[in-house]
């Protein structure tokens, strides 16, 4: 989360994009293309990828299109296996992104690995 | 494979997604190809609904269930536990490299409204033993080749290691571009980089 919070705002200030990362928290609708459908369809499939995804998908296809959507879907879907790995070996995170947990409402002291 | 899919997978990803599928449900370094097969069954499992880990699994069924539903709950002492009751952590890396990679495959697969792709019969032969030399256990809970970088956290199994790459970089971005903020393809890179940290977030994986 921290490393692509980060990836997040160094692209967003190379986009000319004023975006909160905060938002990766709250889950309010990020200030991008596509935004609604695109967080709706993140959450429903990462929470469970078994349920009805049929509206957020023809969602997301409404807003991005099917080749934009197929994106949305492989990232989605790569950061499930990322997650995992990283957190099933326990990588450490690492000191730099400490002010971007804060941000985020963690203290870098809870972060156990 | 992804026939049924309501949206056409992009070509390169598809033969990614295809050759993953091969690798995974194939011989490990350490897990025969039906042991390998009973880890994705549990961890399909635990997405389905199971309520607790088949002990019939031991302490690897176990592990599978965690990383499919939990992974950002194991803990150190977790990973210990087990392997006083028998799972070496080779073994626990190749089955978290296991269902790391079965999540990539699945989630795709039903986030494009297609079908999982289904277990071929297991190959009969052994493990093979590919254990990187010189892995040692430092920075992790399992033995790493050199430092803590995301897409080499499982290099102390090479082929594990290599797979695990091989489905990451078509999924998610050139390795070379992965420093280029300004990055796009058909989507931005604030909207591809909003995807990766919402799902980490909502996955408590904090790194």
């Amino acid at each position: 989360m921290l490393s692509h919070a980060r990836f997040l705002r160094v692209s967003s200030d190379a986009n000319d994009l004023e975006f909160d990362i905060g938002l990766i928290a709250s889950g309010a609708i990020p200030p991008i293309d596509g935004g609604a459908a695109l967080a709706a369809f993140t959450d429903a499939i990462t929470v469970d990828h078994l349920s009805d995804l049929t509206t957020v998908r023809a969602d997301l296809v409404s807003a991005l299109g099917a080749v934009g959507a197929e994106r949305v879907v492989s990232i989605a879907s790569t950061f499930q296996m990322m997650n995992r790995a990283l957190d099933g070996v326990g990588a450490p995170v690492g000191a730099d992104l400490h002010p971007i947990a804060k941000q985020l409402g963690f203290e870098p002291t809870d972060i156990t690995r | 494979m992804l026939s049924d899919a309501i949206i056409d997978p992009d070509p390169v990803r598809l033969t990614a997604v295809e050759q993953g599928w091969i690798s995974l449900t194939g011989t490990g370094p350490m897990l025969t190809a039906t042991q390998r097969h009973a880890i994705i069954g549990a961890a399909r499992a635990a997405w389905e609904g199971a309520d607790a880990p088949d002990v019939a699994l031991g302490p690897a069924g176990e592990a599978a269930y965690w990383m499919a539903i939990d992974a950002g709950g194991v803990t150190s002492a977790v990973v210990g536990d087990l392997e006083a009751r028998g799972l070496d952590r080779f073994s626990y890396l190749e089955i978290v490299g296991i269902v790391a990679r079965l999540s990539n495959i699945d989630f795709y697969a039903t986030g494009l409204g297609g079908s999982r792709p289904s277990l071929p019969d297991p190959d009969p032969a052994a493990p093979t033993g590919d254990v990187a030399a010189g892995a040692i256990l430092a920075d992790m809970w399992v033995p790493q080749v050199g430092p803590v970088r995301a897409p080499m956290v499982l290099d102390a199994l090479p082929g594990e290691g290599n797979a695990f790459r091989a489905i990451h970089e078509p999924m998610y971005i050139p390795f070379h571009e992965i420093g280029n903020g300004a990055y796009a393809d058909v989507l931005t890179r604030p909207q591809l980089e909003y995807v990766a940290a919402r799902a980490s977030y909502l996955n408590e994986c904090f790194y």
